[in-house]
């Protein structure tokens, strides 16, 4: 009985998996390894692309401009991922306690996903001016500054500014998930535990926290590989500027690829990239897997 | 109430307010702006609550341009990638997390491959490639193109919940002669129904506000989503802030929805996770 | 296990990759081929504008063009910050649209790209004025045909320099003197509204480019010798600067795209702007108080002279579309004299035209208009001196002007040293 189970399971395993490595290897993959192609190549929109070997690749390097921009991406991506992943865990904690008008409250904090990104930029580029932004109208009225924050054309406050605008848009994701994975939590453990008289604190750190190790981690792979690909945001509300002070990898390779139209570059820029986002799944993971064995 | 009661229900009331007050405010300004008639519509000094109230954007919105077929276009295609991708997704989780073969673990590492490169680089090959299965200016190739974004996110999701329910609950059914495929509908999928709730409704926003692949593989107004409708309030040097505001203001109505519905599913005790050892 | 995993990765690379070389060989849906003719189809992207009567009265020829020459028609209106990647995408899969309306700068760089049909044969048949003529071409030829020229004006608020009692000014040292004296940046308002972000747009490098002409700089000169380095251009770029060092612009134009200024001004937070007649159209339905302070003057003068560079709309038919011929009759027909004539004063002094005869109207004897003709006589290109080429399209995509200041105002770069890296970035993009 068991022997033919398993080799039914193993059949029904790659038919179930179909789908996904169709999508994957196909629908992704053509584009991908076109795209990866022409980050070897000198293409131009239109042109017949001719290839250059690591040309691109070579040039970056020496391209003052890159560094900065991967520098600012760093920055851009981990203070963020750092920022949502705290405040989405104290969120999903506290709001999942029993209250009245939990539902309301829940629903509204997720707002901020459901706005398209490019009307969330849109929006706060508005309220970020520094003539009829009611964000510095606000902060002189309550004398908290005396002239005008300069949030999008003050090269150390640019990344910044879209930084909390990310981070704004992103907490409902950590938010949202933590609390899924809370409600898979045995109150056994807290029952226990307070039996022990363990404080809040302790129940958190010891109980919460363990038990939310593999949802906390696929969010915060998933979030970083977003966070450091986000384009509309950036985009949108500083474009890049002032001088590349906001640009990141993503709206670097925009600028090379419509604004300078030179495609093959653009490709060599995003393509630069892979190496680290692979890091930055890879190590996670396999800590993940580590700690399962 | 005694004090502790009392003390951890205010803490908690001061939480919601403060992040009510940090999330809702960029909103509670859109929402106002799309009442704002156009002449004060940039004053110099903004006030909280403006002096005059129109509807006016509204109605333009729905007279003069085609946002009803917009809106219509977008739920289609959101809701039917959503509903392939989750599919797609708990088959694949499954196979991934519960059965054993060759590959499994090659197949889970490079399910990331759809995120390695940004939607920036990949539109304009993915446009190529939809083109030559002649499904160029068609919202029906969006089908096929959002899963490529939601599919890999819903696995990963999927995958950590699965594995966080107890294969025991399972061996007990298999004992009794349940083929895996009975024990995924009957036992899986109903414990992991509450995260699945959430990874949907994730997926449907991811959906529906996307916009790069929306703007190249759509051309004619009749294929056309929401979120090139509002973009296409901006002109080439001026933002028409009144339809933009009243657009986006509708648009986030689906999601809105759809959240309500699903925190349903976040009950807060463990009725809903019957987990127990 | 490492190994076959790698093994795997392997061919199954080399199989997308063999699928993606070869798929392009692949028998397009399209090419059917049949004994009867196909109903020749034609597709129109045009540019989405800010006056709806365009789009609909566009809309209606097409239909109108479709039923009278049996093709089928398709017209679809594309705002003009989507065109370029939906472009791009569409040659890529080798499906453009057969006609497209856009700036000229914009459509150069597609005629660069050799995607663009040769035009001379409709230019013969319609009478186009002499200074528009030059919309149509890149490289000395002709790959597009003028629509309208988009003639930028000089706004400035005469009730902030009436108050004052100043004199408009002639010159831009004068504009800059009078900026100090009406800048009231404690009340949210500042003399000059001039952008300078780089993420694309017009404005902020025509600007620089005009200054840079008008104190006798030049970038590249008529036979594309890069000329950029000279005292000259050294002058205008620590002016240009000057005005943002003394805080006479708000601090954010430093990343303003093309809106920017449009909704500074009309948020009456500026005094001066320089921009289409898009603003006017703007303020006089929706800000009259602001229109009725409004005043538009001839562009500053410097020592050698006033400048006002710009373009305009044109018609670009591109070669792998299907319904070239179909496309070509259409331009052909848009200039009917009536209907061309109609379709321009509805844009309400935005648009000016670019064939001979349609201006001695009463629209264009009225005050608030008859500046805007003006200037559209006078304007001259982008890169001037030099004509249009794939070259200085690039450059004036690029912003490079624009990058040179923002060195100088964003990093605090000495102007030499900012001239200096302007010159080799124009020696890269010429290929120097």
């Amino acid at each position: 009985m068991k022997g033919l189970g398993r080799k039914y399971d193993v059949l029904l395993g790659y038919l179930l998996i179909t789908p996904v490595v169709i999508l994957i290897f196909i629908v992704i993959g053509v584009p991908f390894v076109n795209a990866i192609y022409l980050s070897f190549t000198d293409k131009v929109a239109g042109s017949v692309p001719k290839f250059i070997g690591f040309k691109n690749y070579i040039n970056l390097f020496s391209d003052p401009d890159y560094i900065i921009v991967l520098k600012n991406t760093f920055v851009y991506t981990f203070t963020s991922i750092g920022f949502k992943l705290m405040i989405g865990i104290f969120l999903a904690v506290v709001l999942n306690q029993k209250f009245f008008g939990r539902s309301i409250i829940r629903t509204l904090l997720l707002l901020p996903w459901a706005l398209s990104g490019m009307v969330a930029a849109m929006s706060w580029k508005w309220m970020y001016n520094d003539t009829y932004g009611i964000i510095n109208a606000l902060l002189m009225k309550a004398h908290i500054v005396h002239v005008p924050v300069l949030w999008l054309s003050d090269a150390r406050l640019a990344l910044i500014s879209c930084i909390i605008v990310n981070v704004w848009r992103g907490v409902p994701f950590f938010f949202f998930s933590v609390l899924g994975g809370l409600q898979t939590i045995d109150s056994q453990m807290y029952e226990a535990a307070d039996i022990d008289g363990a404080g809040v604190i302790k129940k958190f750190f010891c109980i919460t926290l363990p038990s939310l190790k593999s949802v906390i981690m696929i969010t915060t792979v998933l979030s970083t590989i977003w966070t450091f690909n986000d384009f509309e945001n950036v985009f949108l509300i500083t474009g890049g500027g002032p001088l590349h002070a906001s640009s990141i990898i993503s709206t670097y390779t925009y600028e090379m690829a419509f604004l300078q139209n030179e495609m093959g570059k653009a490709m060599s820029v995003a393509a630069s990239v892979i190496p680290i986002i692979l890091m930055m799944i890879l190590i996670p993971l396999r800590k993940l897997n580590k700690e399962e064995k | 109430m005694s004090i502790r009661k009392f003390k951890k229900y205010l803490f908690i009331y001061t939480v919601s307010i403060v992040a009510l007050i940090f999330t809702l405010f960029p909103f509670y300004w859109m929402l106002v702006s799309s009442f704002t008639p156009n002449d004060i519509m940039y004053k110099v000094n903004p006030t909280l609550i403006p002096s005059k109230f129109t509807f006016q954007h509204y109605i333009d919105l729905f007279t003069t341009t085609k946002f009803t077929t917009y809106f219509i276009n977008s739920l289609y295609v959101a809701t039917f990638s959503t509903l392939i991708s989750i599919i797609i997704s708990i088959l694949g989780s499954y196979s991934l997390t519960r059965l054993r073969y060759r590959g499994r673990m090659f197949f889970t590492k490079t399910i990331i491959l759809s995120y390695l490169l940004p939607v920036a680089v990949l539109f304009i090959p993915m446009y190529v490639f939809a083109s030559r299965l002649g499904l160029a200016d068609n919202k029906n190739s969006l089908l096929l193109v959002y899963p490529t974004l939601i599919v890999p996110y819903c696995c990963y999701m999927l995958i950590s919940y699965f594995k966080a329910i107890p294969v025991s609950l399972e061996e007990a059914a298999l004992i009794d002669g349940c083929t895996s495929l009975q024990s995924l509908f009957k036992i899986i999928l109903p414990i992991a129904l509450p995260s699945i709730a959430v990874v949907a409704t994730f997926a449907f926003t991811m959906a529906w506000n996307e916009y790069l692949y929306a703007l190249v593989l759509t051309t004619s107004p009749s294929q056309q989503t929401v979120t090139i409708g509002i973009a296409s309030f901006k002109y080439s040097d001026q933002y028409i802030w009144g339809l933009l505001m009243s657009s986006s203001v509708i648009a986030s109505i689906p999601s809105l929805i759809l959240y309500l519905l699903a925190q349903r599913f976040m009950v807060g005790d463990l009725s809903a996770g019957g987990v127990k050892q | 296990m490492l190994k076959k995993s790698i093994a795997l990765m392997m061919s199954v690379l080399v199989i997308t990759s063999i699928a993606s070389i070869t798929s392009g060989c692949g028998v397009k849906k399209a090419d059917v081929a049949t004994n009867t003719p196909v109903k020749e189809k034609f597709v129109f992207w045009d540019k989405s504008e800010y006056v709806k009567a365009y789009n609909d009265t566009q809309q209606q020829k097409i239909k109108e063009f479709g039923e009278k020459n049996n093709v089928d028609t398709e017209y679809v209106i594309i705002p003009p910050s989507d065109l370029k990647q939906k472009l791009t995408a569409a040659i890529e899969a080798k499906n453009p649209p057969d006609l497209v309306v856009t700036d000229e700068f914009v459509a150069g760089q597609f005629a660069g790209m050799g995607q663009l049909v040769a035009t001379d044969d409709i230019l013969k048949q319609i009478d186009f004025a002499d200074y528009a003529k030059r919309l149509a071409m890149t490289k000395g030829e002709n790959f597009m045909v003028p629509q309208a020229l988009l003639a930028p004006g000089f706004y400035l608020r005469k009730d902030k320099w009436d108050a004052k009692g100043l004199k408009y000014p002639e010159t831009w040292q004068e504009l800059k003197e009078q900026a100090k004296i009406v800048n009231d940046p404690k009340n949210n308002f500042y003399a000059l509204g001039l952008p300078m972000g780089a993420s694309g747009g017009g404005d902020a490098e025509g600007f620089c480019r005009s200054v840079i002409s008008s104190f006798g700089g030049v970038l590249v000169d008529k036979d594309s010798n890069i000329k950029a380095n000279s005292p000259q251009t050294l002058e205008a770029l620590k002016f240009i600067s000057s005005l943002y060092i003394e805080k006479l612009c708000p601090p954010s134009a430093v990343t303003w795209d093309d809106a920017g200024n449009n909704t500074a001004y009309s948020a009456g937070t500026v005094g001066v702007v320089f921009n289409s007649g898009s603003i006017m159209n703007d303020i006089k339905t929706n800000k009259p108080d602001i229109n009725a302070n409004t005043i538009i003057l001839p562009y500053p003068k410097g020592s050698n002279g006033a400048f006002s560079l710009g373009g305009g709309n044109v018609f670009a038919i591109f070669k792998n579309g299907k319904g070239t011929e179909a496309a070509k009759k259409y331009v052909i027909s848009f200039f009917e004299k009536d209907s061309y004539q109609k379709i321009v004063e509805n844009m309400n002094g935005m648009w000016q035209p670019v064939i001979n005869g349609v201006d001695n109207t009463d629209f264009w004897k009225k005050a608030e208009n008859s500046g805007w003709l003006a200037n559209s006589k006078v304007l001259v290109a982008n890169s001037y001196p030099e004509e249009a080429n794939d070259f200085n399209s690039k450059a004036i995509s690029s912003q490079l002007c624009v990058k040179s200041i923002q060195r100088i105002i964003v990093n605090g770069m000495d102007p030499q040293k900012s001239l200096d890296t302007l010159e080799q970035d124009l020696k890269k993009v010429y290929g120097k």
